[in-house]
């Protein structure tokens, strides 16, 4: 089985743990009893991590996609749209749902992180990324605070009602992109930069 | 240039300093000498990591070009469908001893032959069909001589050294752009969450803030006071930060950065554009040279449109003529082109060519009109309005002419014909020495040089305009022995008039000022003062003490330093052109040909010590801190430079004795000056012929 075939049923496998995963969202129970607590967090475990794996491994094999920068705009799209819905509490009376729209959420937070890889690891924007990055937070922030006041306060009290939405939750996908752009950018740069100097030194040999 | 003996000798471009070079150096030091001298000094905000990225940033770029530019335009290496047209790049470099053979690449697109590379890849690019045409054309035997001149010509670009001058000035010129634009927005942002964050941080109080926090148990409390910082070292930071001036620091960074984005804008459209025109002016006289017949350059470009013509679409009747249109529309793209990223490729043959005679007898004709360019229209309006658009049409094509890359046919020719026109005359020499000190001057308002710049104000723009006189128009015109003094003086005058030109209106503005309304002027100067001085802590008190002595004092100041810079310009560049007029009668130097240019270069760089450790340093004192004019540093720093001076005058004069004025061949005295071609009127040698272009015309 050559390397092409794996590719292919490694590929396969993962929508279906995807389709797996999604029909186990649709038959868990509404509630769950004060003694399934460890099912709960394995299910729960079970639930991201899956989602993780197979989101890498299918983003790996249709790669193509996210060398480009509007296909790393597509988990980040998927991140901000479910991070809204989660904001706004959607859907309220639906709790499979929601669920479904916290395990986007994760996934996505995760996706960000891959498609940044992939998209860097093609292109030597690294810098440019990171200090992009870096340049939108401070006004990002800037305007957050002008809007809002002290965002430390605000961040802070905010940990007193952990049920009620946090006030700055627009803010999670620029935390999630910065967290993603700075190690991803340094080591893309650092990376091309080592091929750089390489391709040149063997170019004279 | 012509000898007495009427014989026409042309100038060989190769035995004299680069233009493309001396352009590279003027662009590199302006940009990357204002801010590493601002990254070795103090100041509120951190430069240097700007220094070193400025400096590291273009090179990796520059490295990583050729990749680039092959994922841009689609190049991939050429196949073996291709061998013919390899083997006769190969074979052409090996005939100008290039070190290694560039690689040819091709593409899909229709990119035109260009070349570029890195250190040690060089590429030659075409597109695929262009590639086929070229190798098809060296199978002709009637076209194969003009197939091979426009690979000369591309192959001497490497030879010159310009994908390595060129590619890192672009790199160069790129990132300086984007990343003081990018530290303008970051610094502005940054700033302004400070500015606002500001009050809430005087009263930050991280006890109060943990213990709001009812949710957490007094443990969890006491591990999150634990890692916040204390009051007292709170209560530290607040003094600190109660010190600090936000906008001030705001105003600095801008003041700082705002002079580099303005001069790196000017350099791209002005100085990148000539430095494009004048390589492929070194690259046409290469091939030329290498050939050995001037006809080869006109050849390879009627081959060149030949091989490019498209059938023209036939214009409808009865629709006026809208040529001049066509123009303005054709300019004004180029203009856009030229901020366009990625920058579009220049291709070798790609401009001018639409009213290039196909016929040799035309040839006369066309480079004989005067004034008239390839890119020319005619105006079908009349009266007033003619005369006033004709001006317009007129200033517009001087612009496009500055601003466009490609030297038209005509410039092309022309420059073979009389290689000396490449060194342009004294009132081009002057235009660009007068630009380039307007660029200096907003270079030298960022805070960043201030500390050189206000002890050594004049330093700068005399030793910049100092060697590129000397090396871009003195040393050319010494070589063909044409006169200098006359021009050298007009050179100076318009560098010098056009500085008094912009001064006086401000001086003027602000002696109104002072009369009319002292308050605001002296509030606005204060506010000046702290942006580019205060903040980066060169002045804490207040700027002047009183506001009409403070006026008079900048006044005389700024004018006295125009009449002693341009005393010192004109004594140091005759004193620089007698001297080279005499190097120029050393006709038994031994290996002329290898030493003469290096102690050209060196009498200049005397002329570029002596001023800068001798005369500047005392006239600068003598001006502006009198009182300072007979301390022992400043006394042995002139006493030092004043030997080294003049040890190297008796070494020259000693030399001059030694060889000037004697012919080689038969020791015969050698009358009259140097110029062009000059023989020894007993044995008939002739001198310096390395200074002779030998191609027919």
């Amino acid at each position: 089985m050559n390397r092409a075939n794996i590719a292919v049923w490694l590929a396969r496998l993962a929508w279906g743990v995807i389709v797996f995963d999604l029909i186990l969202i649709f038959i868990l129970p509404e509630t769950f009893g004060p003694d399934a607590v460890v099912i709960l967090v394995a299910i729960s475990l079970w639930l991201v991590l899956s989602l993780w794996l197979a989101t890498t491994g299918l983003m790996v094999y249709y790669r193509r996609i996210f060398y480009t920068w509007a296909g790393w705009a597509l988990p980040v799209t998927g991140l901000i749209a479910s991070n809204t819905l989660m904001a706004a509490g959607w859907p309220e009376a639906n709790s499979r749902l929601s669920l479904l729209v916290t395990l986007t959420f994760a996934t996505c937070t995760w996706g960000v992180g891959v498609a940044t890889a992939l998209l860097l690891w093609r292109r030597d924007a690294g810098l440019g990324m990171l200090g992009w990055m870096l340049a939108a937070f401070t006004w990002v922030a800037f305007f957050a605070w002008r809007i809002h006041g002290n965002l430390i306060e605000i961040s802070f009290l905010s940990i007193n009602n952990p049920n009620a939405t946090w006030p700055l939750w627009w803010i999670n996908p620029l935390f999630c992109l910065l967290g993603w752009s700075v190690p991803l950018g340094i080591a893309s740069f650092c990376i091309h930069t080592v091929k750089i100097i390489a391709r040149e030194y063997n170019a004279g040999h | 240039m012509t000898g007495p003996d009427d014989e026409d000798f042309k100038l060989n471009l190769f035995a004299l300093p680069s233009q493309t070079t001396l352009l590279f150096a003027l662009i590199i030091t302006m940009v990357l000498g204002t801010v590493i001298l601002g990254g070795l000094e103090r100041a509120p905000v951190l430069i240097w990591p700007l220094a070193v990225g400025l400096v590291l940033l273009p090179l990796r770029a520059f490295l990583a070009r050729p990749e680039y530019n092959c994922s841009q335009f689609h190049l991939t290496p050429a196949g073996p469908d291709l061998a013919r047209l390899q083997q006769a790049i190969a074979a052409e470099s090996a005939r100008i001893n290039l070190p290694r053979c560039p690689g040819l690449l091709v593409s899909t697109l229709p990119v035109p032959l260009h070349t570029f590379g890195s250190f040690r890849r060089w590429y030659i690019a075409a597109g695929y069909e262009d590639a086929c045409q070229l190798q098809n054309a060296l199978l002709d035997p009637l076209k194969a001589g003009d197939a091979r001149a426009i690979l000369l010509h591309e192959l001497h670009h490497f030879k010159n050294g310009d994908h390595w001058k060129l590619g890192y000035t672009r790199e160069l010129l790129q990132t300086t752009f984007a990343l003081t634009g990018w530290a303008i927005v970051f610094n502005m942002g940054l700033g302004l969450l400070l500015l606002v964050a500001a009050q809430a941080f005087q009263q930050f109080d991280p006890v109060r803030m943990v213990n709001g926090v009812t949710t957490l148990g007094p443990e969890a409390q006491q591990m999150l006071l634990q890692v916040l910082p204390s009051e007292a070292a709170m209560a530290e930071v607040r003094v600190k930060a109660a010190e600090i001036d936000l906008l001030r620091v705001l105003n600095f960074g801008f003041a700082a950065i705002l002079p580099i984005i303005v001069v790196v804008v000017l350099l791209r459209v002005f100085y990148w554009s000539k430095l494009w025109r004048t390589r492929e002016l070194y690259a046409d006289a290469g091939m030329v040279h290498t050939l050995g017949t001037s006809a080869a350059l006109y050849q390879a470009l009627v081959f060149h449109r030949a091989s490019q013509q498209k059938p023209e679409p036939e214009k409808p009747q009865n629709q006026p003529s809208r040529d001049w249109l066509a123009q303005v529309r054709g300019a004004l793209a180029g203009l856009g082109q030229i901020f366009r990223f990625p920058w579009p490729v220049y291709g070798a043959f790609a401009e001018g060519m639409s009213s290039l005679p196909v016929e040799r007898n035309e040839l006369q004709a066309y480079a004989s009109k005067p004034g008239a360019s390839p890119v020319g229209h005619k105006l079908s309006l009349s009266g007033i309005g003619n005369s006033i658009l004709s001006l317009l049409s007129r200033g517009w094509r001087a612009f496009i002419g500055l601003i466009k890359v490609h030297p038209d046919s005509r410039s092309r020719l022309f420059s073979i014909e009389d290689p000396s026109l490449i060194f342009g005359s004294w009132l081009s020499t002057a235009i660009l020495l007068s630009s380039l000190v307007l660029l200096l001057d907003v270079l030298i308002s960022s805070p960043l040089t201030l500390l050189y710049i206000g002890q050594w104000p004049m330093h700068f723009t005399t030793l910049i305009v100092l060697v590129t006189t000397a090396l871009g128009y003195l040393l050319p015109c010494v070589a063909q022995g044409k006169p200098v003094g006359k021009d050298l003086l007009r050179i100076v005058s318009v560098v010098a008039g056009l500085r008094l030109v912009w001064l006086l209106p401000v001086l003027a503005g602000l002696v109104l000022m002072l009369i009319l309304v002292p308050e605001i002027l002296s509030q606005t100067l204060d506010e000046a003062v702290s942006a580019i001085a205060r903040y980066a802590g060169y002045s804490d008190g207040p700027a002047f003490s009183n506001l009409s002595e403070f006026v008079f004092e900048t006044s005389y100041v700024n004018l006295a330093q125009i009449l002693i810079i341009f005393a010192i310009l004109i004594a140091s560049l005759l004193v620089t052109a007698r001297l080279l007029e005499r190097l120029f009668t050393w006709y038994s130097f031994p290996r002329s040909q290898q030493r003469l240019m290096n102690v050209a270069y060196l009498v200049t760089g005397g002329t570029l010590f002596v001023n800068g450790t001798v005369v500047l340093p005392l006239a600068t004192t003598a001006l502006l801190r009198p009182e300072e004019l007979f301390t022992p540093a400043l006394l042995l720093q002139a006493l030092f430079g004043g030997l080294i001076t003049a040890t190297g005058l008796v070494l020259f004069l000693r030399l001059d004795r030694k060889y000037a004025g004697r012919c080689p061949n038969c020791n015969a005295l050698v009358s009259e000056g140097h110029h062009l071609g000059k023989r020894c009127q007993n044995c008939g040698l002739f001198f310096f012929p390395w200074l002779i272009a030998e191609y027919e015309s």
